[in-house]
């Protein structure tokens, strides 16, 4: 990327061999290292015997015998027959055609984001943000857009295993009872382990659990990187154990120590939401917020930050602690920590921070992720200091989804090796893989008397449990969570289950031996309804009826609680209400148990409080156990309801946290980490934004989901700075022994720019066990043994000399240095909004054009009397996440294609997100003309500026590919979309040649092709394809349509309320022109009854940033014509005259006034005006068409 | 043309997965032309693409339009009650002939093993008589709310004791409407704004 083309000469441009902007390092260290890539741009052709399904000679043969086999039965065919099923009996809220959507909780990560799934025919195929909820706020990320895939895998448990071997449930059982009667026999008590549990029926559940089982110990565990550090400091600072619920929306000022919160810390979604309004610009808001990353290597985080410093792991504490104390000293808080002055570069850095810290005071947050207690209390100390709690972080209605502990997980994994426990219940984790304690885990469980997983997979952990009982996957799951305190949240299933798996929460149920008030085996639903009669219910703000109540968390998701404090004594839950006579659950739940005994149900609401709750299946607690759920656990407690009524109660009140500056001193002083000395670099474990700890290793959406910052696709790798790299003679792909004490792994090399030249990066979540699934199983190398080698391990790189190719994706469409991405700095945008835009007449040489988008054509233009599709990206608000891409793929069935056909370019996203690297230092000089050495080059690497592109088809008015199409299978339609029929295209790939935007994909096989053929169940994963897209076959070009399947989906929608008498009767937008036209006898125009918001593709729908803006550029107080006409709006390429209709909005940044001397002076200096009279894209009045 | 010729292009067509690709079609069109050649039939005919013209599969239960549309004026909607409010108007399930066929006609031969199907919870295998591509996306209730009329896709429906395909359901056909339709809407659909697409979106997405 060049920054400023339009000021240059040509002779300063740069060639190939001196790339001023690059798109890897490598380049920087070979220039011709990405020749072969550029001369295959749309993939390299097929040979024999590469791995495709049909090889061309069995393709011949087979098109030989078709011949033959038609002419021989051609007398006596028959057409083939086609069945229409009916449903024998509907049910009632299937639309046939029709998706129906369901709200639900998305259970990829801990962070409980609000998701709507679509479900058609009883089928769920899509997961969408759902844009009601009150935490994550309609956006969901590529893990949870891939939760549908996940599913369909048919590698996951399809029935329970006993010592290792599949068996019935019958076979189960018995063996359950048998190894929970070991449990009677010595009494030692068992370890229940799982997940941070929130919802109230849940957390009830385990406290069931820990009484039935006396002396039992419940461990919450979070994975490898949980928030226990984060938890223990604010029990210390201000006695709370809770994570907060951070606000960053709130933020104008985040200073993030390592934390990336856009990509894996804690809720990205969340957080994303939250951050992206503050970074928005216009006429209106002329400040943003801004961001500064401390970190040691590039993290998504760190990609989106104003500013970047690069620090060893090993430096954070004592930066931290002395920021610490500059801080607490500035405003006068008496903490005493043990901090060191910090020197040089860093210490400059360290003094401009509390400088803008200082500043910003109660609106600017201070996060960092670290397992050190004392960093999280110097953080704390921090936000104290500035007044931020209250305001960008509350403690009072925290975040309760990781309550997991380091040290608690540390001490019972001790027990269980020592034999002090029976054995141990593992519901829904893994620490056997992702655990820094993994090889005790295994030893502990194979010596343990009772091992038993509740697992959605044959994994490592259920690998070394004796029963592991086959668990539902969470879309087909009941469940609550009240991951924010005050909001509950319903998990309701979207399917009847595809295995004979069971619910964890059944297993619980029925190893406790609940009973409901028939004195039959307590199931979820009931016990679900049972608990949030209790307990929800009277905390409920809104509904005074229970079924009300319950109806509007399935309808909704959630249901705002009240917030209660501590004081309340955990209770026993309240008599069970009459269930609905038809559960008003989800879609095709029919097996979903519902006792709906009329007469039961109201001889129960007859009863006394008192026999109603001695007849409750679930005995109380007499006290919370040990290990059981730390501080507000009481939250839950509430006196029963004897009736369906909610009832009104006094509550509680939560009384606010204080500061304590006591306990902060305390905590300050932590133990250090442990330092291993073993090698020269410090090891750097990171979970990657597709593919976090691992759990969704075998979801080939996330395979091939590039990796936000590396662009790697299929496997894990050693990241090494390009210095780093150069100093040992490694390019990206060469293999390397990374070894450091005991723990030893052989990697290839990615050169990361941006990354602590000590540092080696791995990501973890690869290497899983083969029983995990026969696509994900094998793919990478474990690297978390490193992290049972100290708190911060070190380790020696040694090439190998061998090669193993990195299946990277931004290579591979080259735009040859053409300049695609327009940047600014805010001091600059705020002088002048067209900054960084505002060359672009200058720059065609044309005086006479008023706005390049759409000026320059040598064709007649084409008409849009009706609807002008239109999109506006902001490149401000794209963090580069990823989720538009996974969201794309599965709305339109986009095939995977294996990590073979990434590495020849064959990859099939119809959007992709470029990754750029860009020159700081040119940037920061205002040196236009510097003529970079190759040592220079490498310093661009250090820590480049990044922007992430979302690219796809661009739509274009003067589309290149629509003129080269010999059968016209590309046409343009009067809506402005660059249409691609299907079944007229022969496949000659022109039109991807000649698209200068690189976004068509050819379809080189039918896919799934042979390396994935066998690693896919066909049938199962055919249930997962949106039926209203067609599936594309071998030899047929395809690309982005802009979801022209939910336009017409919108249009049918709006046309349907304009036509019938029922409901609303709306009115076209355009009906002035319709009757004058109608009156003047004119060629029909389309009626717009769509309205503006109407249509959302896939990717604007799951965008957890709110980048993508889609609309009726016609219509003129649309957003996206609003986007179109802003300053900053630009087209990519816009010297090719394609005239796209998708948009761009130029990065603006803060400048990164600590790295360097001040910016140059803005050339342009205006004032903030509407740009002067823009042309609409509809164009003149020639006549359509070419 | 006959039906024999028909079907064999079908299998043709069926086999060579020409579905997508005009170069596939040409060759497919080539086997027509031999087979056309060896059958002694109309080329030109079978390529005009109305492949399933006059198709009338014999259905698993011979139920009868004239009787119920006809004669008895039971509004189609009342069945295929998803014509209006999704792209496919659906057939109905079996339960819809039972709200009736409970207590009408019950010792039928034909209504005993529809009650048979019912009372299995199975599906009557009905045999699909209108088929179109997969690669093609026809909406029922865009047509059904603008006041098409059944007929003028299906045929005289209400005449039909046996269903058959009227009209060819290709492309052509099609595309002639809705270039009728929007330059001289029917009469009573005037002032409804009538606009029928030709964008290649409007039906292939």
């Amino acid at each position: 990327m060049d920054r400023h083309p339009e000021h240059r000469e040509p002779t300063t441009r740069p060639t190939l061999g001196e790339p001023r902007a690059f798109q890897s390092a490598d380049e920087l260290i070979d220039p011709t290292v990405h020749d072969e890539a550029r001369l295959y741009e749309n993939g390299k052709p097929p040979v024999v015997g590469d791995g495709s399904a049909v090889e061309r000679r069995d393709f011949i043969k087979v098109l030989g015998a078709t011949f033959a086999a038609a002419t021989t039965t051609a007398a006596c065919g028959r057409l083939p027959v086609t069945k229409a099923l009916p449903y024998a009996d509907k049910p009632e809220d299937v639309i046939v055609g029709r998706g129906v959507m369901y709200a639900t909780t998305c259970r990829g990560c801990s962070a409980g984001c609000g998701v709507l799934v679509k479900s058609r025919e009883g089928r769920p195929i899509k997961v969408e943000g759902n844009p009601g909820h009150k935490w994550s706020q309609g956006g969901a990320c590529a893990i949870g857009q891939a939760q549908v895939v996940d599913l369909y895998d048919g590698d996951r448990l399809r029935q329970p295993m006993v010592d290792g071997k599949p068996a019935t449930w019958k076979e189960f059982d018995a063996a359950a009872a048998a190894a929970l009667g070991a449990y009677a026999s010595d009494g030692k008590g068992l370890l229940l382990v799982t997940p941070t549990l929130t919802g109230p029926a849940a957390r009830n559940l385990v406290q069931a659990f820990l009484a039935h089982f006396a002396g039992s110990r419940h461990l919450a565990y979070d994975g490898p990187f949980g928030a226990g550090a984060i938890t223990a400091a604010h029990a210390a600072t201000h006695g709370r154990s809770v994570v907060p619920r951070y606000d960053f929306s709130k933020a104008a000022y985040v200073l993030s120590f390592g934390a990336d919160f856009l990509g894996t810390w804690i809720a990205p979604v969340p957080f994303a939401k939250q951050w992206n309004p503050g970074r928005k610009v216009s006429a209106d808001k002329t400040t943003m917020s801004k961001l500064v990353a401390v970190e040691s290597r590039l993290s998504l985080t760190g990609s989106n930050a104003d500013a970047r410093v690069r620090i060893l792991p090993s430096e954070q504490r004592g930066l931290v602690l002395a920021l610490a104390a500059k801080v607490a000293t500035a405003k006068g808080l008496a903490v005493q920590g043990p901090a060191a002055e910090v020197k040089g570069d860093l210490g400059k850095h360290l003094d401009g921070w509390v400088k803008e810290l200082l500043a910003a005071e109660g609106q600017c947050l201070v996060v960092a992720d670290s397992a050190d207690i004392a960093v999280q209390a110097a953080v704390n100390v921090i936000n104290e200091a500035l007044g931020n709690y209250g305001k960008t972080l509350d403690v009072d209605a925290p975040f309760q989804g990781m309550r997991g502990s380091a040290a608690a997980e540390a001490e019972v994994v001790e027990a269980l090796a020592k034999g002090e426990l029976t054995g141990a219940v593992l519901w829904g984790v893994n620490p056997a893989y992702d655990s820094r304690h993994a090889a005790k885990w295994a030893e502990g469980l194979k010596k343990a008397k009772v091992s038993i997983a509740i697992a959605g997979r044959a994994h490592e952990t259920a690998a070394v449990c004796k029963l592991v009982g086959a668990s539902h996957h969470p879309l087909e799951s009941w469940g609550d969570h009240e991951v924010i305190a005050g909001l509950a949240a319903v998990q309701q299933p979207l399917v009847n289950p595809l295995f004979d798996t069971r619910q964890g929460e059944d297993l619980l149920l029925g190893w406790t031996g609940a009973v409901d008030s028939d004195g039959k085996p307590q199931t979820i639903l009931p016990y679900l309804r049972l608990q949030w009669h209790a307990h929800v219910g009277p905390r409920a703000t809104g509904s005074a009826d229970f079924d009300r109540l319950w109806d509007s968390a399935l309808n909704d998701g959630f249901v705002e609680l009240q917030l209660v404090g501590d004081a309340a004594p955990l209770p026993a839950p309240g008599p069970a209400p009459a269930p609905a006579a038809v559960a008003p659950g989800g879609p095709m739940v029919a097996q979903a148990p519902q006792p709906s005994d009329e007469a039961a149900a109201a001889d129960r609401a007859d009863k006394p409080v008192e026999a109603a709750a001695d007849a409750s299946p679930v005995a109380a607690p007499a006290e919370v156990s040990p290990a059981a759920l730390p501080a507000d656990a009481s939250a839950v407690g509430l006196p029963a309801a004897a009736t369906p009524v909610v009832a009104t109660f006094t509550l509680p009140p939560v009384v606010p946290a204080r500061f304590d500056a006591a306990g902060a001193t305390t905590a300050l002083g932590a133990a250090p980490p442990t330092i291993a000395q073993a090698g020269a670099l410090e090891v750097v474990l990171y979970p990657k934004v597709g593919l976090g700890a691992g759990d969704n290793a075998n979801n080939p959406m996330l395979q091939e989901l590039p990796d936000p910052i590396s662009k790697a696709t299929w496997g894990n790798y050693a990241c090494l700075s390009p210095k780093a790299a150069k100093a040992l003679g490694l390019l990206s792909s060469d293999v390397v022994v990374v070894s450091g004490g005991t723990a030893q792994v052989e990697l290839p090399v990615v050169l990361s720019p941006g990354q602590h030249d000590g540092v080696v990066a791995l990501p973890i979540g690869y290497g899983r066990a083969t029983s995990v699934g026969r696509l994900g199983g094998g793919v990478g190398k474990n690297v978390m043994p490193f992290a049972a080698l100290a708190d911060i391990a070190k380790a020696d790189v040694k090439p190998t000399g061998a090669k193993d190719p990195i299946a990277f994706s931004q290579t591979h469409h080259s735009y040859e240095h053409r300049d695609c991405v327009k940047e600014t700095t805010l001091a600059a945008w705020q002088q002048d909004p067209t900054a960084g835009n505002a060359a672009l007449d200058s720059m065609l040489h044309d005086p006479n054009a008023q706005d390049a988008r759409t000026t320059r054509t040598l064709w007649t233009r084409h008409q849009y009397p009706g609807y002008k599709w239109g999109m506006a990206i902001d490149l401000n608000s794209c963090t580069g996440c990823g989720a538009c891409v996974v969201a794309c793929n599965i709305e339109n069935n986009v095939p995977v294609v294996g990590k073979h056909e990434v590495l020849v370019r064959r990859e099939m996203h119809w959007m992709r997100i470029d990754r750029y690297f860009s020159e700081r230092k040119t940037f920061v000089q205002g040196d236009y003309d510097w003529q970079p050495t190759k040592d220079d080059l490498l310093d661009l690497a250090d820590n480049p500026e990044v922007v992430h592109m979302p690219m796809l088809c661009q739509h274009c008015d003067n589309a290149p590919c629509e003129t080269v199409c010999p059968v016209l299978a590309t046409m343009h339609t009067s809506e402005g979309l660059n249409a691609q029929a299907y079944n007229r295209c022969i496949g000659t790939r022109y039109c991807a040649n000649n698209c200068p935007y690189k976004v068509r994909r050819f379809n080189w096989f039918n896919y799934p092709t042979r390396e994935m053929v066998d690693k896919f169940d066909i049938d199962l994963v055919t249930l997962a394809l949106n039926p209203d897209i067609v599936k594309r076959s071998r030899g047929v070009m395809e690309k982005c349509s802009f979801c022209v399947q939910r336009i017409q989906e919108a249009k049918s929608n709006a046309l349907r309320d304009a036509d019938r008498a029922t409901g609303e009767k709306r009115q076209p937008s355009n009906l002035d022109e319709l009757q004058k036209n109608e009156a003047a006898g004119g060629k029909p125009l389309q009626p717009k009854y769509v309205r503006d918001g109407e249509v959302k593709p896939a990717c604007q729908q799951t965008c957890p940033s709110d980048a993508i803006t889609f609309g009726d550029l016609n219509l003129m107080d649309s957003k996206v014509r609003k986007a179109y006409e802003d300053p900053r709006n630009y087209s990519s390429l816009v010297e090719v005259g394609t005239q796209p209709a998708v948009t761009y909005m130029t990065k603006v940044r803060h400048a990164a006034e600590v790295f360097g001397p001040a910016q140059p002076a803005p050339k342009k200096p205006a004032a903030h005006a509407a740009p002067s009279a823009p042309v609409a894209p509809t164009g003149g009045t020639a006549p359509a068409g070419h | 043309m006959t039906w024999p010729t028909l079907s064999s292009f079908c299998r043709v067509f069926m086999c060579l997965d020409v579905s997508r690709s005009i170069g596939r079609l040409a060759l497919s069109a080539f086997a027509l032309w031999a087979l056309a050649a060896v059958q002694g039939c109309d080329y030109s005919e079978v390529n005009a693409l109305g492949l399933n013209k006059n198709y009338k599969p014999i259905q698993p239960i011979s139920y009868s339009h004239k009787v119920h549309a006809g004669d008895l004026q039971i509004d189609c909607k009342y069945c295929h009650f998803g014509s209006e409010n999704s792209k496919k108007a659906g057939i109905p399930p079996t339960a819809v002939c039972m709200n009736c066929h409970k207590t009408v006609k019950t010792e039928s031969p034909q209504i005993v093993k529809l009650a048979e199907y019912y009372k299995k919870g199975e599906p009557v295998p009905w045999i699909k008589v209108h088929n179109v591509p997969d690669y093609v996306s026809f909406d029922h209730s865009r047509h059904v709310n603008k006041g098409v009329q059944c007929q003028t896709c299906h045929g005289q429906i209400q005449e039909m004791a046996e269903v058959k395909q009227q009209n060819t359901l290709a492309m052509g056909w099609c595309v002639n409407c809705h270039r009728d339709y929007t330059k001289n809407p029917p009469p009573d659909l005037k002032g409804r704004h009538i606009y029928a697409t030709t964008d290649c979106t409007g039906c292939h997405q």
